[in-house]
Order: structure tokens, then C-alpha cells, then sequence
């Protein structure tokens, strides 16, 4: 009892074996060490996932042939890139993915506010409806556009014909409007998606302090919580500009009538369409795409450098709605009008059309189950399916966990090399998706033999994984900066371990968006076609080759039955989100 | 068996120290309070003995464990400190209920369910928060927070206690209250416990030995009415209460015990003499410090005792507190603050003379000579 | 018509003679193929049901089960020259365009010397055989109208009625610039209708489009009265529609499949049984039958009647590797 601490100490340090081995074992543990472990091992899996592919396209970009033939090093790719011409059809690029983005974020915070912080009618419905038109496959709603805005017969411009009388057509898709309008329809759900959670985890004392201080609605929400909201929201509309960037069906379905062109198409041309495929161009033109989208990124991060966004804390607070009184049938309008125009009108053309015989000849008798008999009975089918699922579940966990860690690790600690991880795991998202499937072929062909992965179905994983990586990153990242430290930090203080504090605190809390993150690279799996048709093999064949298969065969009644089920896979995993997970799991 | 020790603890940030050499020892069972206005590093010590900040150097010992040496490179985690911590924000978990937020650390220590029930509801009855165990945690008004926060930190009966401003959030009369619970707790249940606050008088209201802190150094320790008695340094000083701090010259100095002596100092404009805790050489300059309580009013004209300091001047303003009456006195060469009895009869622009005794005048090395 | 008969007479003998000899030197092939025991096929059929029904009769008349690989094109290419490069020999036989042989032969050693395939002896003028690969099918295009908006006084029965000023505007064509099916007809149609066709063609401004299943379906729907080059093979399943395909009177340009056998195959017996299965006649008539000219002799008239036309049609190419750049570059021109 008299003994002082230091006396302890001192005993300790007198029995060096054992005082040895202690300190061993919990540096093994903890600390420096395990921190060390921790960090070599996710920069060796995002390093294989990302950057060793990048690589392979590097290396493509500044050689004359393709990784495993002759030839000599140059810069032709990059001065190929670097004319006047390609230089405009970039800057044209730029302008469409920002003609979009700009209304798609308005429309998507319009919709998380009025989702998540008013007491509109149904709203829980509205939710899960207004996110439905992401999960629709490109190809589908550009047909179902196709039908519907066309200037010679479609249906808008008939039915606007015949309200007016008039015999102009006001509205025609194959347009810089239409290009902008298909991307809008994925990107405004994707916003949404990606702030909705943030929108509601809000403490609404603080846009309360600023109703206190005198500010009015409006002027609350512009000056608090659309502020508040900045990390959600510009990392969310970083991500959606970036698809802009790459996305290329819109622009080759829509803008190819129009002569609109964009970076991608040409890309997309220089691999697809060209014998050989001009891989050198290709991989410059993405690299140069890269570098652009990486100072954008770099804009972020100093844009947010420093500013603590924590509003979700310890201190309790009832998350309240906002009453809006008669106006909220207005909101609810604006809702439902949004579901009507982005779903309802291209979904409809799909499920009627999925009854007859051809898309767009509804007659009596050509009314006909067969389409779904057809999907239903094909072996292939049900074997891309399983394949699918198998990879999406999989795939889909996976990513979350590796994008959890990599966005705590981003975003709650101080770890140096923190960046560079950060920085490994948006790689890939930076690349065109037709450019980093050929990445992937490289890579796996021509790791060692005994590796096995190439030809086999954890090949198709793998990219999977590195394709959704940089979405649950940012994803998780924004639902992290969210979260007070304390929450954390008292956990770890009172005997729980860091994973037991990463599963009951930070990941219960930030469920929501683990689900959300979880549900996007799911579909996201479900719908990869440019890497999958690379690297998949007989037997591991998934739904978007089945799908690919089927639409190149002239199937596309068929097509649409099977995108209709991923419509109802969509309402069938946000519900068990929505009503069964949310209340067991989060309270928020 | 759970002192906490620390040695030559600090914390750097670059070129920074938030915390230098901070070498404290908290007894089994004392309660011990960091003091300082923000940024003075008081957190970050709390923090370091917590495992949540590493210390850049020195060590710390809770009971017998070394828990980190820099030096060594031991570290060990916070979970496995085992402490009971109430921080600033409560940190209550929004997902859970208060019974889930309390049973916390039982949970995470595997302990058997029945066993979890009973001491939940020992503890919630201990804060009187019994009847809300069902309550969704956001559910609940700041007072509850603090009381769910302090008995989740108790549940386990942890040896040691840390407590980060637990109080700071709540109003006067709740803080007054919490913390007389709150130490009546800790007595009858004999935990260390580290304490953390910026404001002196729950400092001084609840601790056993107060630790002043002030740009990542300590400034001193001692118990309460020591410190605020006996100041180390002006910085100490000025950090309780308004006292006057008036700059002197030493003339002479002459030992009276083994801890004070006696400074014949001399002012601008007045002289005379007080105590200190070192001797100091004549010409040395000092701050005298008088607190406004020590200081008296006299009558112009009346002399001056062998054993007191005087000054003469003017009333200046006068504020009525309640139990005491403030009063600035307007002299030659400044003001001084004087309290009274909030009914004594002296009228603004009366002439007086304050007078301090020998005893309550207290020198300090001019300057901020830190420790 | 007298080179023809000549021709054909040889090839009944040859035919006639082939059995009796093919026999005691052809069964070890099928007993090592069999021996083998699978066969990998590389192809960008994408699963057409012709093909497979193709692969499903080499699978019960042999007993080899076939693993089909279906991706496009230029996908195709660079899987087999990844893997080849990477030593991964994998795949037997490749189905692809004949101008994509030709450029693997530029580009590299990715294919072996074709054995000797006896039904290759049966291919009819002009298709034959190199030392490499061999012709097994070919894809024509003639023209889609949509047959509410053309009157039968107005169908075209030449490319040139194309370029008549009524179908100014009413014209849907897939992309002439990019490489594809549009700059084919376009490179083989500036050699066979001469070099002021194209320009001609341009002034009608067609609209160009990059999805030829649905582009059909968009005539069909009545968006557009004309669409070139509509694939015959593409037609066949839109009966019910008011379509109808045009075989000009000039011919159908037409882009030409081959079989090789790749570089290290590992069931080059296999390999080399399939290209003889996919030569003979029955599977000749599966293609026909799908209203695709068959490259064997023999066939054509067998096809039902509704595919005859098409299976019979004048052929026109194919467009030739050397030329492809200058096309695509004049096709850039000429659709700026």
C-alpha cells in the first residue's frame, strides 16, 4: 500500500522478460504498429484494386502498342489528345456534365429538404419512389425517350399536337436538351441518395439558432443548411459531375443525331469502334480526363479543408419536421410530378410494351406473355442472375467495409498517409468505365500464373470492388464527418475496442448510409457491363452480358421484363432498408 | 490502488506544445481538478490520461500500470484503461435508449445479462434517472443527459474518473446542484478523479487539490483555499476573482516561518508590508496582490497600523451584489477594488482610505515567471 | 454462266469423291476431338439463336460440349491478344470479321495455320479459303423501309433511288464515321456506285444513329420512312411490323465472317472438327434460313422461301482493310 507509483513502475521494469513480452503483445495490438499494419494493408488492396490497373493503362497510354507487344515508348496518345479539336470536344464535355449537374443538385436537395425535413404527405412512399429511375438501365429509359420525344411521332409531342392543334413539335431528345435531361434522370436520384441521410441526421437546432437569429426560411436554409450540408453535397456533386465526364450511352443515343460529341463517345469510338483499338488515344484521352478531374477533387479538399461539419453530436436533440401547412401538398405535388415524369412516364412505356409483341405496337393481337415466359425460362438467364447475385452481395459488402475503413481512416483519424489512400481510392472512379475494364484485363492476364484469378468469377470481384470502392468512400465519408468525436472517443473510453466501436457506434450510426452506399454499388454491380464482358468466362457469365446478349439479338421487350425486375429488386431492398432495417438499427 | 501520475507529460503539435512537463500525482480516492481558461492544455491532459491524444513525451501510470511512456513506446488504448469518462457533450448515443447507453460498458465487457440489469438499474437509481430508462436518448433534457453521461461512466465502477466540463452545459442552479451530487458520489464511492473546468468556483467547490494550468504549463497545485490564498505566480492570481494587482519594489525582506516571509515594499505613491512565498532581494519588483475581500474602507485621516498598507482616494463607483457591495476606490496612481458589506453607508465621491493588513497583502514575482 | 455450271459440276464431284476418302482419314479427328473432350469458341455473335443453334447440333452430332464466349468485336480482339500475350491460351476457334483475321495477322502471331477442313472444298465463288481462316457466313445489308410511309410506287430498287430529294430528312442511317456496319456500306458502296454517290447521299441528310436493334423499331414506329443498312438477319424477327428490307438491284454490301483457329488451342482437334461442322450443309442451312447467304455450294436453294431472296442475294464486298482509314477519314468529310 505505501508503495508509490513509481516504486511499481520501477518493480515492473526490474522483470524485464515478462514487462517485455507485455509491451510486445500490446504493441502487436495497438499503437504505432498495428496503425502501420492497418495502413500497408489498405494501401496494398486499393493499390491492387486501383493503381495496379491504372498502371497497365499507363503504360498503354505512353507506348505505342498495347502492354505485352513490341513496340516503343511515345507521347503520340497524349498529343493526340492535345489538338485543338479534341481539346473542344473535351471542353464540350465539361459543359454538358456542369449543365447537368447544376439542376440535378437543386432538384435533389429540393427533394431531400421536402423528403426529409417537412411533413409532406407519404413521404416515406415518395422516398423510395423518387430514387427508382437510377436503377433503370440506361439503354431502357433511352429507348423509352426515344418513344416518347421524338419530333416526328412521339408520344409528348402527339399529345401536345392534339391539345393544341398545332403540328409543331416542341420537344425533341436528340438535342443537347435530351442529352442533359437522360443524365439528369440518374444523376438527380444519385444526389439524392447520397444527401438525403445527411438532410435528415441534421440537428435542427441549429437551423432553429438561425430562425432565432432573425433569418427567414429561405435564408436559413441557404445559410445554414445548405451549408451544414457542403461535404455531403459537394462530394456528392463532384461524384455526379464526374459521371458526367464519363458517362457516354446519353450522348452516343441521344447526342450522335444531333452531332453533339464528347470525349467519351470518342473514347468509347476509339476502343469500339476501330480495328485495331486505339488504346494509345484512349488511355491518353482518359488520363487527360483524370488529371482534370483531380484538381477538381483537389478544389474540394481545400474548399473543406479545416471546416468541421460535425452535426450529429452527443447532445440529444428530437429530430423534428417541419410543418408546412397547406403548403405541403404543394411539395407533395412537386413530388409526385418529379416521380411521374422521371418514372412513370418511361417505366410505363417499358411495362406496357412488356406485353406485346413490339415496343410501341399496342395492338390486340399482338398482346403477349411470351417475353416473360422467354426470360423466365432461360437457363442463362437464371444463371447471369445467380452469378449476379452471388457478385452483388458479395461485392456490394465488401466494398462498403473497404470503403468504411478507408473513409474512417480519411476522415476520422490523423494517421499521416491518410491522404494517399483517400487519393488510391477516387482513382478508379476517375477513369472511364470502357477504359478501366481494359485496365482490369491487363492486370489479371498478366499477373502470374499461379494467382488464379484471371477467367475466374473473383476477377469480375475484384473489379467490383475497385469500381465501387470510390462511391462507398465518399459515401461513408460524408456520413462519418457527420458524427461528433466525442461519441466515439467515449466508447473507446469506456472498454470498447475499436471494432466493437466502429460496429455499435460509428456503423450503427451511420447505417443509413452504409445501406444507401451498399444498395447504389449493388445496382452498380448489377448493371457494370464494360469490365464484365472483358474478364467474365463461360460460366461466369452476369446479367449485363445476358442483358448486353439480348439487346444485341433485337430483344428488347425481353430486356425491359428483366429491367422491371430490377425495379422491383430496387423497391423490395429500399423497403426492408426503410421499414424493417432503420428502426432496429439507427433511431436517427 | 488507482493513483494516476504523470511525469514530464507533454503534447506536442508541430513546432506547438499545448501541453510541457506536467508532473501531477492524483492520490487513491482525491478529486483533482484541472484548472485554466481555454486553451491552457487542461483538456488535452485529461485527454492524454484518457489514451484518446498520445502523449509526445513523458509517462503516465494509472494504479500500477504504466498506461503510456513516449519514451518506451507504450500505449496503451483507451478501452483497456479502464476509466469512467463524462464528456463536455454528454456524447450520448442518439441510437440508443438510455438503458442501452448505460449498459455500454457492461456490453462491451461481456457481461452476463442479468448482471448488466441489476447494475443498470443500480446506477440509474444512484443519478435518479430510474424512471427514464426506456427513453429514446435524444428524448431527454440537458440535466438528464449529464446524469445518464455520469452514470454510464460509473457503471462499471471504474477506479478512476475523468470528467471534461460535465457541468458547462447546464444552468447556474443545476451546476450548483449536479455538483454537489456528483462529489457526494464520488466520496462515498472513493474514485480518483481527474476533473476538468474553467471555472474557479466549481473548482474550488468540489476539489481536493486544484491544479492551475496556463499555456500548457502548470501554474500550481495545492488545495483550494491555498491556492487562492497564496498564489504562485500573478498569472494564478489574476485567475480567481478580481484582485488587485498592484506593481512594487522590494526594500527589505526578513524570514518570519519556514514558508513566508515578510517584503517591505514600496509603490507608486504608497509602501508598506506584506508577505510572500521566497524571499526576494531589495529592488526586486513584485506584484502585490490584495483581494478586494481583504481590503477594508477607513475613514480619510485615521492612521495607519504597523501591520497594514493604506492608500487614500475617492469613491469612484459602487455596485451592489447581494451579499457584498462592490466599490472602486480612484487613487493618485489607479483604482482598487474593495468589497464590503452590502449596507455599510459610503457615497460616491466620498474620500477613504482602503486598508489592507499586512497578512492578506501577497507578493508575487512580477511577471509571469512560469514554473 | 458457263464458269458457273463448270464450277459447280466440279465441286458435285469433288463432293461426290470426298466421302469415300474423307472417311478413314477424318474419323481419328472426331476420336481425338471427342478425346478433347470440349471446345472453347471465341465470338461476336452475342448469342444469336442462328449460332447457337449451330453449336447445339455440333454438341449432339459429336458429343463435345462447346463453351461459346460472346463479346464484340474489338472486345474480342483484345481478349485473345491480352491472353496470348500473357501466355494464357485458352480459346480454339475465333469467329470474327474477315478484315479482324487480316489485321491479327498484321499485328502478331495469334493464329494457327488452318488445318485441312474437307467442306472448305465445297465454298462457292467468290469465298474461299486462305492459309489461315475461312469464310463461314456473311452478314448483308440492304434497306429498311417502313411500308405505311413508302408506297410500293416509291420503294427503291436502287442505292441511288436513295438519293432522290423526296427522302430528304426521311432517312435513318447508323453512323457512317465511326467503324461499323454504316461505314462499310459506305466504303463498298463508293466503289460500286462511284465516287459521286456518297456526296449525294450526304445531301440527303441522313440522320445517323448508334443502336441498330432499336433503329429498326424506330422506322417501324414511323419516326423515319428509310433506314440503311438494315442487316437481313435483323429483319427476320420483326415480322409483324410494317417493315419490309430491300435488296437494291446493285447487291447487298455485306461484312464477311471466318473461323480461325487460335495460336496454342488446346482442343485443336475440336477446332478443327466445328469449322468442318459449321461448313457443312446443314449448318450452311441454319444461316440461310436466318436469310443469310451461305458460303457453300448447294444451299441456297434448299433455304425456306421466305428466305430466299435474301439467301440468294447479289453480294457486293467486301471492304477491303487497306482502304478503312481513307473511308472512315472521307466519311468524316462528308458528315462533318
Amino acid at each position: 500500500m505505501a508503495l508509490s507509483v513509481d516504486d511499481r513502475v520501477g518493480e515492473v521494469g526490474k522483470a524485464p522478460v515478462a514487462a517485455g513480452l507485455q509491451v510486445r503483445l500490446r504493441r502487436l495490438q495497438t499503437g504505432p504498429t498495428s496503425r502501420a499494419t492497418a495502413l500497408v494493408v489498405l494501401v496494398a488492396v486499393l493499390g491492387f484494386l486501383s493503381v495496379y490497373p491504372l498502371s497497365m493503362l499507363l503504360y498503354g497510354s505512353l507506348h505505342s502498342t498495347p502492354p505485352g507487344m513490341a513496340g516503343t515508348f511515345n507521347l503520340d496518345g497524349y498529343q493526340q489528345v492535345l489538338t485543338p479539336e479534341s481539346l473542344l470536344t473535351l471542353l464540350n464535355t465539361i459543359g454538358i456534365s456542369f449543365a447537368k449537374t447544376i439542376p440535378s443538385v437543386v432538384l435533389a436537395v429540393m427533394l431531400a429538404w421536402i423528403l426529409a425535413r417537412t411533413d409532406t404527405p407519404f413521404r416515406g412512399t415518395l422516398e423510395v419512389l423518387v430514387t427508382l429511375p437510377f436503377f433503370i438501365p440506361p439503354i431502357l429509359t433511352a429507348m423509352a425517350w426515344g418513344m416518347l420525344g421524338n419530333p416526328q411521332v412521339g408520344l409528348l409531342n402527339q399529345l401536345y399536337q392534339w391539345i393544341t392543334g398545332s403540328t409543331d413539335s416542341p420537344i425533341n431528345v436528340y438535342s443537347y436538351g435530351g442529352v442533359v435531361w437522360h443524365m439528369m434522370q440518374y444523376s438527380v436520384p444519385f444526389l439524392f441518395l447520397l444527401i438525403v441521410d445527411a438532410f435528415r441526421a441534421m440537428d435542427p437546432s441549429l437551423e432553429e439558432a438561425a430562425r432565432m437569429c432573425g433569418a427567414s426560411r429561405w435564408r436559413t436554409f441557404r445559410t445554414v443548411t445548405l451549408q451544414l450540408m457542403l461535404p455531403a453535397l459537394t462530394s456528392g456533386a463532384i461524384l455526379s459531375f464526374i459521371r458526367g465526364i464519363e458517362n457516354f450511352e446519353s450522348p452516343l443515343f441521344f447526342g450522335t443525331p444531333a452531332g453533339i460529341r464528347v470525349i467519351t463517345t470518342e473514347i468509347y469510338d476509339s476502343i469500339n469502334q476501330r480495328s485495331p483499338p486505339q488504346y494509345q488515344y484512349a488511355t491518353a484521352a482518359s488520363f487527360v480526363i483524370m488529371a482534370l478531374l483531380f484538381l477538381i477533387v483537389l478544389l474540394q479538399w481545400r474548399l473543406l479543408r479545416g471546416r468541421s461539419f460535425v452535426t450529429v453530436s452527443g447532445k440529444g436533440y428530437s429530430p423534428g419536421v417541419i410543418k408546412l401547412g397547406s403548403w405541403r401538398w404543394a411539395t407533395f405535388s412537386f413530388c409526385v410530378l418529379f416521380f411521374v415524369v422521371t418514372v412513370v412516364l418511361p417505366l410505363g412505356q417499358l411495362l406496357i410494351g412488356s406485353f406485346f409483341k413490339f415496343f410501341g405496337f399496342y395492338e390486340w393481337d399482338m398482346l403477349t406473355l411470351d417475353h416473360y415466359r422467354n426470360v423466365f425460362g432461360s437457363s442463362e438467364f437464371w444463371r447471369g442472375f445467380r452469378n449476379t447475385m452471388l457478385l452483388g452481395l458479395i461485392g456490394a459488402t465488401l466494398t462498403m467495409v473497404l470503403g468504411g475503413a478507408v473513409a474512417y481512416i480519411s476522415v476520422r483519424t490523423k494517421w499521416r498517409g491518410r491522404s494517399l489512400i483517400d487519393a488510391m481510392a477516387w482513382l478508379p472512379w476517375m477513369m472511364p468505365g470502357i477504359v478501366l475494364g481494359v485496365g482490369f484485363l491487363w492486370g489479371f492476364a498478366l499477373l502470374p500464373h499461379a494467382i488464379p484469378i484471371y477467367g475466374t468469377i473473383w476477377a469480375l470481384l475484384l473489379a467490383y470492388i475497385s469500381l465501387g470502392t470510390p462511391l462507398s468512400v465518399r459515401v461513408m465519408s460524408s456520413a462519418y464527418a457527420q458524427l461528433s468525436y466525442d461519441l466515439e472517443e467515449c466508447s473507446r473510453v469506456h472498454g470498447a475496442s475499436w471494432l466493437q466501436t466502429m460496429w455499435r457506434i460509428i456503423i450503427a450510426l451511420a447505417w443509413p448510409s452504409f445501406a444507401v452506399g451498399w444498395v447504389l454499388v449493388f445496382f452498380g454491380i448489377m448493371r457494370e457491363l464494360s469490365a464484365s464482358v472483358l474478364l467474365y468466362s463461360v460460366g461466369s457469365e452476369v446479367l449485363s452480358v445476358v442483358l448486353l446478349k439480348l439487346w444485341a439479338n433485337g430483344n428488347a421487350e425481353q430486356v425491359s421484363v428483366i429491367g422491371l425486375m430490377m425495379m422491383a429488386l430496387v423497391i423490395l431492398f429500399r423497403w426492408v432498408q426503410l421499414r424493417l432495417l432503420r428502426p432496429r438499427v439507427g433511431a436517427l | 490502488m488507482s493513483e494516476v501520475v504523470l511525469e514530464k507529460v507533454s503534447r506536442n503539435f508541430g513546432n506547438f506544445a499545448a501541453v510541457a512537463d506536467v508532473d501531477l500525482r492524483v492520490n487513491q480516492g482525491e478529486f483533482v481538478t484541472l484548472l485554466g481558461p481555454s486553451g491552457c492544455g487542461k483538456t488535452t491532459t485529461l485527454r492524454m490520461v484518457a489514451g484518446l491524444e498520445p502523449n509526445s513525451g513523458g509517462r503516465i501510470s494509472i494504479g500500477s500500470e504504466v498506461v503510456s511512456d513516449a519514451g518506451r513506446g507504450i500505449f496503451v488504448p483507451s478501452e483497456r484503461r479502464r476509466l469512467g469518462m463524462v464528456f463536455q457533450s454528454y456524447a450520448i448515443w442518439p441510437h440508443m435508449s438510455v438503458f442501452e447507453n448505460v449498459a455500454y460498458p457492461l456490453r462491451v465487457r461481456r457481461c452476463p445479462n442479468a448482471e448488466i440489469q441489476e447494475a443498470v438499474a443500480r446506477t440509474l437509481r444512484l443519478v435518479e434517472m430510474e424512471r427514464f430508462a426506456d427513453r429514446p436518448a435524444p428524448a431527454l433534457s440537458g440535466g438528464q443527459q449529464q446524469r445518464v453521461a455520469i452514470a454510464r461512466a460509473l457503471v462499471f465502477e471504474p477506479k478512476v474518473l475523468l470528467l471534461d466540463e460535465p457541468l458547462s452545459n447546464l444552468d447556474a442552479k443545476l451546476r450548483l446542484q449536479m455538483g454537489d451530487e456528483f462529489r457526494a458520489i464520488q466520496k462515498r464511492l472513493g474514485m480518483t478523479t481527474l476533473y476538468v473546468t474553467h471555472d474557479q468556483s466549481e473548482a474550488m467547490a468540489l476539489s481536493d487539490r486544484v491544479v492551475v494550468m496556463d499555456r500548457g504549463r502548470i501554474q500550481q497545485i495545492g488545495a483550494p483555499e491555498e491556492i487562492y490564498r497564496f498564489p504562485a505566480s500573478r498569472t494564478v492570481a489574476a485567475f480567481f476573482g478580481t484582485p488587485n494587482l498592484l506593481d512594487a519594489e522590494v526594500k527589505a525582506c526578513t524570514r518570519i516561518d519556514g514558508r513566508r516571509v515578510r517584503l517591505d515594499v514600496v509603490g507608486q505613491g504608497w509602501g508598506g508590508r506584506c508577505e510572500a512565498a521566497h524571499e526576494a532581494r531589495p529592488g526586486q519588483a513584485v506584484t502585490v496582490m490584495v483581494r478586494p475581500e481583504d481590503a477594508r474602507i477607513a475613514s480619510a485621516g485615521s492612521d495607519a497600523g504597523d501591520q497594514e498598507l493604506r492608500w487614500s482616494g475617492r469613491i469612484a463607483h459602487s455596485t451592489f451584489r447581494g451579499a457584498t457591495r462592490s466599490i472602486v476606490v480612484q487613487t493618485d496612481n489607479g483604482q482598487l477594488n474593495v468589497d464590503m458589506s452590502a449596507f455599510d453607508a459610503h457615497a460616491i465621491g466620498d474620500n477613504v482610505n482602503v486598508v489592507v493588513s499586512q497578512r492578506a497583502a501577497w507578493a508575487v514575482p512580477r511577471g509571469d515567471v512560469t514554473a | 454462266m458457263r464458269m458457273l455450271l463448270k464450277a459447280a459440276i466440279v465441286a458435285c464431284l469433288m463432293g461426290c469423291a470426298l466421302p469415300a476418302r474423307a472417311q478413314d482419314s477424318w474419323q481419328p479427328v472426331i476420336d481425338a476431338a471427342r478425346k478433347e473432350g470440349k471446345l472453347v469458341i471465341y465470338d461476336m455473335a452475342l448469342g444469336a439463336p442462328y449460332f447457337i443453334a449451330v453449336l447445339k447440333s455440333f454438341e449432339a452430332k459429336y458429343g463435345i460440349p462447346v463453351e461459346s464466349l460472346d463479346l464484340r468485336a474489338s472486345e474480342l480482339a483484345e481478349r485473345i491478344r491480352t491472353e496470348q500475350s500473357a501466355g494464357r491460351y485458352l480459346g480454339d476457334v475465333e469467329m470474327i470479321t474477315s478484315t479482324m483475321i487480316e489485321e491479327q495477322r498484321q499485328n502478331g502471331d495469334f493464329i494457327e495455320k488452318l488445318p485441312d477442313i474437307p467442306n472448305a472444298r465445297n465454298l462457292r465463288p467468290p469465298f474461299r479459303a486462305t492459309e489461315y481462316s475461312v469464310p463461314v457466313f456473311v452478314q448483308p445489308m440492304g434497306i429498311l423501309i417502313n411500308t405505311r410511309l413508302v408506297k410500293d410506287a416509291d420503294i427503291p430498287v436502287s442505292w441511288n433511288d436513295l438519293t432522290d430529294p423526296k427522302w430528304k430528312g426521311k432517312i435513318l442511317s447508323d453512323d457512317m464515321r465511326p467503324l461499323g456496319s454504316g461505314n462499310t456500306m459506305f466504303a463498298i458502296l463508293e466503289h460500286q456506285m462511284g465516287a459521286d454517290f456518297n456526296p449525294k447521299l450526304a445531301e440527303q441528310k441522313p440522320v445517323f444513329s448508334r443502336d441498330m436493334r432499336n433503329d429498326a423499331r424506330r422506322v417501324a414506329r414511323g419516326e423515319f420512312a428509310i433506314y440503311v443498312p438494315q442487316i437481313f438477319a435483323f429483319t427476320s424477327d420483326l415480322k409483324g411490323l410494317p417493315v419490309k428490307v430491300v435488296v437494291p438491284k446493285e447487291g447487298a454490301p455485306y461484312a464477311q465472317m471466318e473461323l480461325a483457329v487460335l495460336k496454342n488451342a488446346p482442343h485443336p482437334n475440336a477446332a478443327r472438327l466445328f469449322i468442318q461442322h459449321f461448313l457443312s450443309p446443314e449448318s450452311q442451312l441454319i444461316y440461310a434460313n436466318a436469310w443469310m447467304p451461305p458460303v457453300v455450294a448447294g444451299v441456297a436453294e434448299r433455304a425456306n422461301p421466305d428466305a430466299q431472296p435474301f439467301a440468294e442475294a447479289k453480294l457486293i464486298g467486301p471492304a477491303k482493310l487497306a482502304e478503312r482509314s481513307s473511308m472512315m477519314a472521307l466519311a468524316k468529310k462528308l458528315y462533318p
